[in-house]
């Protein structure tokens, strides 16, 4: 160091000895940040990074939305949707009576309850789920700390209480819980996907540039039903309801060639969008579930089983006792008394006592190995959560008691869909049909569904098929005639099981009737409980019926059905008309 | 001036500042890129959340529509407009040729 730099230095009052211990500490200052910096980016770097990737990324679930539930035509049954509800941390909320006064208008919900939530003092109260855009606004308005909206899914039944029992519904958490919605949960559902997403300094969530897997939405789901039917069905069993003074009614509607379920109706029925407000008992689709004794709407199967094993035909003449027969211990009888009747008039004027002869001839076993032929005993397979099998006991030849009951339907415990299906057999050339919730749909060159599984010959068909004609033009079901189109039933009024014993004055009435006779189209099966007064099922079911096919055959007969499968098939000229209908 | 200095400065001196140049230029473009994609980022996040409240509102209206579709609300209305079903007699039902079926399902063939 030169001479003058020193007496620089210490006119400046710097001494070398301290010149130097600041040129060690700096020098040992940056040997220490070098070798931090070398610890941070080698020794450290790995562990580091994944600290902080793991600080700024986050995984977020993506929840599928549930699916459409559809009729046949497309129209909306079920459809899920997003919507804010409305969640409060109670600790954060100031004053928890001027929240609670400020959101009981938007809500919807006294501020007293409001308040008694907030009270609380747990960490996450809800305090109204699922409110309408209009009050998410306003709640976001109002600007309260410590209140939130949500977003959830929300499952919407946009018909109402249309075909509620048969839609059933799914949960808050988007789980279907019964109806088609639990029968198809897992279509419906779809399936959640998680996404990697980065958050900035603040927290900000900052989408990732890569593809992001999205969550995969469930497969809409085409029930077989048509909402006009269904609800003009519907329609038609309040009415019957109010007229009768019924516990309840049910109706079911088949495609005799596919079994499709065209409609399935329930009064009184409820609405899923409110379920958990709602009687549970309602939420029963009791056409599948709940069995009944159907009463005479049995005896065209004993009577086709009896044609069929060739051990009667149509004009053979049996004689009816006029109106009381003993077997054993038991005496039959009939409604009206008769003294002979041709097996068709048996049906035509639904005698108790030719159906019994008539099973004498058959015998026990060929009768109950038929009636499983057609269905009876067994569950009928539409694959409708709970679907019941319906009871049917086997017989031995001895028991003519048990056959006779058997042959005009005591004794026996049958679901409506199951009958409405078996008696579809009659429309379908004899042939078995499967109910069906789903629409079929056919592709371009795809093979029609497999034919059912013979029950019974063509010719038998024809001839029951005949005999239920008659029941409708001169039998017990006149009233289910329609004035242009020739229809088929049976009509069934069957005293109700109530303590162990047949009850008197509680009947099950119903009317199972094809409509039209030649092509037909549709099979409905009519069954009102306990109706009051008159409670037969020619003047309680019979006409709900007509109404219904009058409906189906204007609505759904035409072309616009099946246009490819059903060339031959009778089409309908009228649609609504205007004005009350003064042409004749 | 500088041209001088260069000039006198060796060789390894204009590398070492070419070097320097080149770094400040990477660096800046860097935090420009850095820059960039952060707002890039932050734009597609409002794009984002605006498809996301399109989509709500789709599943909004599709509610909606469904709802306004529903027979329980438009039978009613057709009927204030005078509009109602046909009668079971003003049914007919007609074969794949246009002709009725009604006598042939009566039982009276033609």
């Amino acid at each position: 160091m030169s001479g003058a730099r020193r007496a620089r230095r210490r006119r400046a009052g710097l001494r070398p000895g301290r010149i130097d211990a600041i040129a060690v500490v700096a020098l040992l200052g940056f040997a220490a940040l070098f070798a931090r910096a070398i610890q941070l980016q080698t020794l450290d770097a790995e562990w580091l990074s994944d600290r902080a990737g793991r600080q700024a990324s986050t995984v977020v679930e993506l929840e599928a939305l549930r699916a459409d539930l559809q009729d046949r035509r497309g129209s909306m049954l079920a459809v899920s949707a997003t919507v804010d509800s409305v969640a409060a941390w109670p600790k954060r909320v100031a004053d928890a009576r001027g929240a609670a006064r400020a959101l009981a208008g938007p809500l919807g919900v006294p501020a007293r309850e409001l308040e008694k939530r907030l009270a609380r003092g747990s960490g996450f109260v809800w305090l109204q789920r699922w409110v309408s855009p209009d009050a998410a606004t306003r709640v976001t308005h109002l600007g309260l700390d410590g209140v939130q909206l949500i977003p959830e899914r929300r499952r919407f039944y946009p018909n109402g209480d249309l075909a509620g029992p048969l839609i059933g519904f799914a949960d808050r958490d988007g789980r279907g819980l019964s109806g088609v919605e639990l029968a198809y949960d897992r279509e419906l559902r779809g399936a959640s996907a998680e996404v990697s997403a980065r958050r900035d300094a603040h927290g900000n969530m900052l989408p990732t540039v890569a593809s992001a897997p999205a969550a995969r939405t469930g497969r809409a789901v085409r029930l077989a039903i048509d909402v006009r039917l269904q609800h003009f069905a519907e329609s038609a069993l309040a009415e019957s309801l109010r007229k009768t003074g019924a516990r309840h009614a049910t109706l079911v509607a088949l495609d005799p060639t596919t079994g499709e379920i065209l409609a399935l109706a329930e009064a009184p029925g409820f609405d899923p969008n409110r379920f958990w407000l709602e009687d549970k008992s309602l939420y029963r689709a009791r056409a599948f579930v709940d069995g009944f004794e159907p009463g005479s709407t049995m005896k065209p199967f004993s009577v086709a089983l009896a044609l069929d094993a060739g051990v009667v035909r149509p004009e053979d003449v049996f004689d009816c006792e006029n109106g009381s027969y003993r077997i054993g211990r038991r005496v039959i009888r009939d409604f009206h008394p008769h003294q002979l009747l041709t097996v068709s008039d048996i049906v035509r004027v639904s005698s108790n006592i030719g159906a019994a002869k008539i099973s004498e001839r058959l015998g026990a076993r060929r009768l109950v190995d038929g009636m499983r032929r057609f269905g009876f005993g067994d569950v009928p397979g539409s694959g409708f959560p709970g679907e019941i099998a319906g009871s049917l006991r086997d017989l031995r030849e001895r028991q003519a008691v048990e056959r006779a009951n058997l042959s005009f339907g005591q004794g026996v415990t049958v679901t409506p869909v199951q009958l409405t299906a078996a008696m579809a057999t009659f429309a379908n050339g004899g042939r078995r049909v499967t109910p069906r919730l789903l629409a079929v749909t056919r592709s371009e060159g795809e093979d029609p569904p497999e034919p059912g599984a013979r029950v019974i010959s063509e010719q038998t068909s024809r001839a029951v098929l005949a005999m239920l004609r008659a029941v409708v033009e001169s039998g017990t079901g006149t009233q289910a005639a329609l004035p242009n189109v020739a229809v088929a039933g049976k009509t069934g009024t069957a005293q109700k099981v109530k303590d162990g014993t047949y009850s008197e004055k509680d009947y099950i009435a119903s009317f199972v009737g094809i409509a039209p006779v030649v092509n037909p189209r549709f099979v409905i099966g009519v069954f009102v409980d306990e109706p009051q007064g008159l409670h037969t099922g020619g003047v309680v079911a019979a006409p709900v019926f007509r109404e219904v096919a009058a409906y189906a055959l204007d609505q759904l007969g035409g072309s616009e059905r099946e246009p490819s499968e059903r060339v031959d098939a009778p089409r309908v000229e009228t649609r609504l008309v205007h004005g009350a209908g003064d042409e004749g | 001036m500088l041209n001088s200095r260069l000039r006198r400065s060796g060789p390894w001196f204009q590398v070492l500042l070419a070097l320097a140049l080149g770094v400040i230029a990477a660096s800046g473009g860097l935090v420009y890129v850095r820059t960039r994609l952060t707002s890039l980022r932050y734009q597609l996040g409002r794009r984002v959340a605006q498809e996301h409240a399109l989509s709500l509102e789709v599943e909004r209206l599709r509610v909606e529509a469904a709802a306004l579709a529903a027979p329980e609300r438009i039978e009613p209305r057709a009927r204030t407009l005078g509009l109602t079903y046909p009668r079971p007699e003003q049914i007919v039902a007609l074969g794949a040729d246009g002709h009725t079926l009604s006598h042939v399902a009566a039982g009276r063939p033609r």
